[in-house]
């Protein structure tokens, strides 16, 4: 009976019924997405201030300018006065005393077990600033979905490896330039190959011609402006090009830090018109009952307990909810997201909206009891 | 023995600083197929009375029985149950369910009803009454469509459809012309020399009151009887 009497007062207010069911699920929706994509950037900001705290340098093309370049003209000078050796730099450099940085992915052409696609190779320092940390010049770590693995021995071209631990379950990599989240398949199935011996890795993978890719992603953790500069010119001596260093600090400034305020100012917008949607929606539950309100005093009068008035009106508030809820578990449900708290705390919410109706709608019964209530003046 | 007793009730209400005293130390028995009028002005405690006898509002102090049995300390569900059992409301504002339709609010008893017949004896019931009062061919309208004599008598039917025993009015034919209220005061008067219904009505209307077979002033809370 009280079922019968719920759809009947959503028939009455099926137009409002739509237009929340609508606009709720939207707004749970892109504050669900958002929070998704914040928490990602959020992790990228943690690293960043990582790298900002160890002054890690990074090169970047720099502009083009059409007139002539007095700091191209000079950085050629100087390396026809003081060329540098390629493999000596990036054997000292990316060594245990050394203080640069990069990485490489290769591809798993039977190198390993087949369940690894790819091999990231971790050169230099960039082990330590992704927080994998281990003793002598080479080792290996598996990615948290493959950690059965941990202890194992690879043989990779000739080199017999250990993998000496997992990577963790929150592992990313962070490079200002990019950034992969710990949730991206690409470091799920990929073997970390950490490194301070370029030179030996180099001979192990002679078909990928590491040395360009390493000068791509090259960074220096807290270099002298001589290092810099040194970095810079093989750069040009390489390249022929113009590549300039930039603290992570100054980069990510004008990168990151502008998306995590957009990303910031998003959420917000989103919250507060879930708010204001929440405010509507107490408003218009207010306004139901007030407008039922001779009907359920008409009920009570003939025999409906202020129970089943509750019953009723709690179940409205409930069916209202119900596509909102249910649509949201849906879409979460076919995305494979795992957002554990969403569900609860809907359920919480919708829970307190249900006995706030019930309530409210009891007292008002309670108050006017009488048949003043009946009284079209009332 | 009466059907409806009111013992030495008393209510009252706060109002901001001051206490209203509607009705004090009320005394009053009511029999089977009796029709009563309560009298009296404005604010002087008419409906407050009326909904104490309907068990819709619990006394102060004193005590009401319906056929015997006390009201006070029964609980919310006991009380509806007894509302159910005894008790027909007719206001001057119909009380009906505007976006209904007419056959619907007056099922709305037999909802909470504890002796369901079935849905086609409940029906046939109605049509029946329906056509006595002259408004079966509204049975099927919504409410809001009809006038307002015609919307008196479905609450007059819908105060019966249960087989209540006492019909309680507050000002039934406040809302309603000359010929309306004549129509209305008719079928009360059958229900009563009919189907032995106990009716109390509370009115301003003399010419109302003087219908009646006994007539009662309430002023200041206090009930007295009068002759019209």
């Amino acid at each position: 009976m009280v079922i019968k009497q719920i759809l009947r007062d959503l028939r009455k207010e099926w137009s409002w019924a739509f237009f929340y069911a609508v606009v709720a699920t939207m707004i749970a929706m892109a504050i669900l997405y958002l929070s998704v994509s914040f928490s990602s950037v959020q992790r990228q900001s943690a690293a960043i201030r990582s790298f900002v705290d160890q002054n890690v340098i990074m090169f970047q093309l720099k502009t083009v300018q059409m007139e002539a370049n007095r700091e191209a003209t000079v950085l050629s000078n100087e390396s026809k006065q003081d060329p540098v050796d390629i493999m000596d730099y990036l054997q000292r450099n990316l060594s245990k005393e050394g203080n640069a940085g990069s990485f490489v992915f290769v591809g798993n052409d039977g190198y390993v077990d087949s369940k690894y696609e790819q091999i990231l190779i971790l050169f230099g320092k960039y082990s330590d600033l992704s927080g994998l940390h281990y003793d002598g010049s080479m080792a290996l770590f598996v990615p948290e979905a493959h950690k059965e693995d941990v202890g194992k021995e690879f043989l990779i071209s000739g080199q017999n490896l250990r993998i000496v631990d997992s990577a963790g379950s929150k592992y990313s990599l962070f490079h200002p330039l990019h950034f992969i989240d710990s949730d991206d398949l690409m470091l799920s199935n990929t073997l970390i190959l950490c490194t301070r011996d370029f030179q030996t890795v180099n001979g192990m993978f002679p078909w990928w011609g590491l040395s360009s890719e390493v000068f791509g992603r090259m960074v220096l953790v807290d270099p002298s402006d001589k290092e810099v500069d040194q970095l810079q010119r093989i750069f040009y001596e390489q390249s022929g090009t113009l590549y300039t260093g930039i603290s992570t600090k100054d980069f990510t400034q004008v990168t990151t830090s502008a998306s995590i305020r957009a990303h910031r100012l998003y959420i917000w917008f989103y919250i507060l018109s879930g708010v204001l949607l929440l405010i509507l929606l107490i408003c218009n539950i207010i306004r139901v009952i007030e407008t039922h309100i001779a009907d359920y005093t008409v009920h009570h009068l003939y025999g409906a307990p202020i129970r089943t008035i509750q019953k009723r009106v709690g179940g409205f508030v409930l069916a209202l909810n119900m596509l909102p809820i249910v649509g949201i578990v849906f879409v979460l449900f076919r995305n494979e997201m795992t957002l554990w708290y969403v569900l609860p705390l809907g359920i919480a919410l919708v829970a307190g909206l249900c006995l706030f109706a019930a309530m409210y709608a009891s007292k008002r019964i309670g108050t006017m009891n009488n048949l003043q209530n009946l009284r079209r003046d009332y | 023995m009466e059907l409806l007793s009111v013992q030495n009730v008393s209510k009252s209400f706060k109002d901001h600083s001051y206490t209203v005293h509607a009705v004090n130390d009320v005394s009053l028995d009511i029999h089977q197929g009796e029709m009563i009028a309560i009298i009296g002005p404005s604010g002087s405690g008419k409906t407050t009375l009326l909904n104490l006898m309907g068990i819709v509002i619990s006394p102060d102090s004193g005590e009401v029985y319906v056929e015997g049995q006390k009201a006070s300390g029964m609980n919310d569900t006991m009380r509806c149950r007894m509302r159910n059992q005894y008790f027909g409301y007719i206001v001057q504002d119909f009380a009906l369910i505007e976006e209904d339709t007419a056959m619907q609010n007056i099922l709305v008893p037999t909802l909470y009803s504890k002796h369901k017949k079935s849905s086609s004896e409940y029906r046939k019931l109605i049509y029946s009454m329906a056509e006595k009062l002259q408004v079966s061919d509204k049975l099927k309208s919504t409410v809001k469509k009809l006038s307002g004599g015609e919307r008196q008598r479905i609450a007059i039917i819908r105060s019966m459809v249960c087989d209540q025993k006492i019909i309680l009015a507050d000002e039934p034919t406040g809302s309603l012309d000359k010929d309306n209220s004549t129509i209305v005061m008719k079928c009360l008067r059958e229900l009563v020399d009919d189907f032995k219904k106990t009716v109390v009505i509370v009115t301003h209307d003399l010419d109302v009151a003087r219908q009646c077979d006994r007539t009662f002033n309430l002023t200041g809370g206090v009930l007295t009887p009068c002759n019209l």
